[in-house]
């Protein structure tokens, strides 16, 4: 075995230990011990495979799918964030009073959800969400039910109804994320 | 509730390995050598039939001199059970219950 498979053989098992979930590591250990019985003709083939086990093994873990779930909330709250500022800044907005301060109003709102996902974890954001999906909700059926049928009114209904879309979202993806966590402290260790 | 599927053909060949010598405890390799599988497949299946309760792991000595131990691994009596229903095609997935063999 020359050098540099040599070298490719060690950073594929450096690889494989640091993509391995923490629970995996005495798998990992395995394949490595493993590897030390292998014809050194084989054991590069032996090693990429042992990385593909880390990754199938990070990807099953629940811990991947929380934490995927999470950065979806975070930057899925930013993106909405930045729409809503996007928005504001739009012709159409302007000539409509309240508009513009709605929008940046909801930019405000879904910046706090994100920093309460990231600092308080998915429960502060089914409380805030929540309590907005009602106010939301509220304020739709009043258009709906107490407004005369304006061109201004339906924009505004269409505005209620996208944020109250992404908010329910938000409330499912956050329940999504707690329920992962409990599943991750059932599996045995 | 546990959802129970049907071993893959992959688990079926690995399964159908382990019950050769079922007391006998075997390698990461030797299973490759005997089965054709990839260690980026096998592996895997490995750590799924542990965490399953049906396969037992455990460090050996190394029979080479100066080698470090080896991971060995052989079948639970819930294990042999899967195995020989999947080689009877008898096993219940559904119900994740497993036949055994007469």
């Amino acid at each position: 075995m020359n050098r540099v498979t040599k070298a490719l053989e060690q950073f594929t098992w450096h690889l494989a230990s640091a993509i391995a979930p923490r629970e995996r590591a005495g798998w990992i250990a395995a394949m490595i011990a493993e590897a030390d019985h292998i014809p050194p003709d084989r054991r590069a083939r032996f090693a990429v495979g042992c990385a593909v086990a880390a990754i199938h093994a990070r990807v099953a873990a629940p811990q991947f799918a929380r934490d995927t779930l999470h950065a979806l909330l975070v930057t899925g709250g930013l993106a909405w964030a930045a729409l809503n500022i996007r928005f504001a800044g739009l012709p159409v907005a302007a000539e409509h009073p309240g508009m513009p301060s709605f929008g940046f109003a909801m930019a405000v709102m879904f910046a706090v959800g994100v920093l309460a996902a990231i600092r308080r974890g998915p429960s502060a954001v089914i409380v805030l969400a929540g309590a907005a999906v009602l106010i939301a909700g509220a304020a739709l059926l009043a258009i709906k039910f107490t407004l005369p049928a304006t061109p201004e009114n339906a924009l505004w209904f269409a505005l209620l109804a996208e944020d109250l879309t992404v908010l329910l979202v938000a409330v499912i993806t956050a329940a999504a994320v707690i329920r992962l966590g409990k599943t991750r402290k059932e599996l045995p260790q | 509730m546990t959802r129970q599927r049907s071993p893959s053909r992959q688990t079926k060949l690995v399964l159908s390995v382990l019950t050769v010598r079922p007391s006998e405890w075997r390698y990461g390799y030797e299973l490759i050598e005997e089965t054709g599988l990839a260690s980026g497949t096998l592996y895997p299946m490995l750590m799924r039939l542990c965490d399953q309760g049906l396969l037992e792991s455990q460090w050996v000595p190394s029979s080479h001199r100066g080698k470090p131990p080896r991971h060995a691994y052989r079948l639970t009596a819930g294990g042999l059970d899967l195995a020989f229903a999947v080689a009877d095609g008898t096993e219940n997935p559904a119900l994740g219950q497993q036949g055994h063999p007469a």
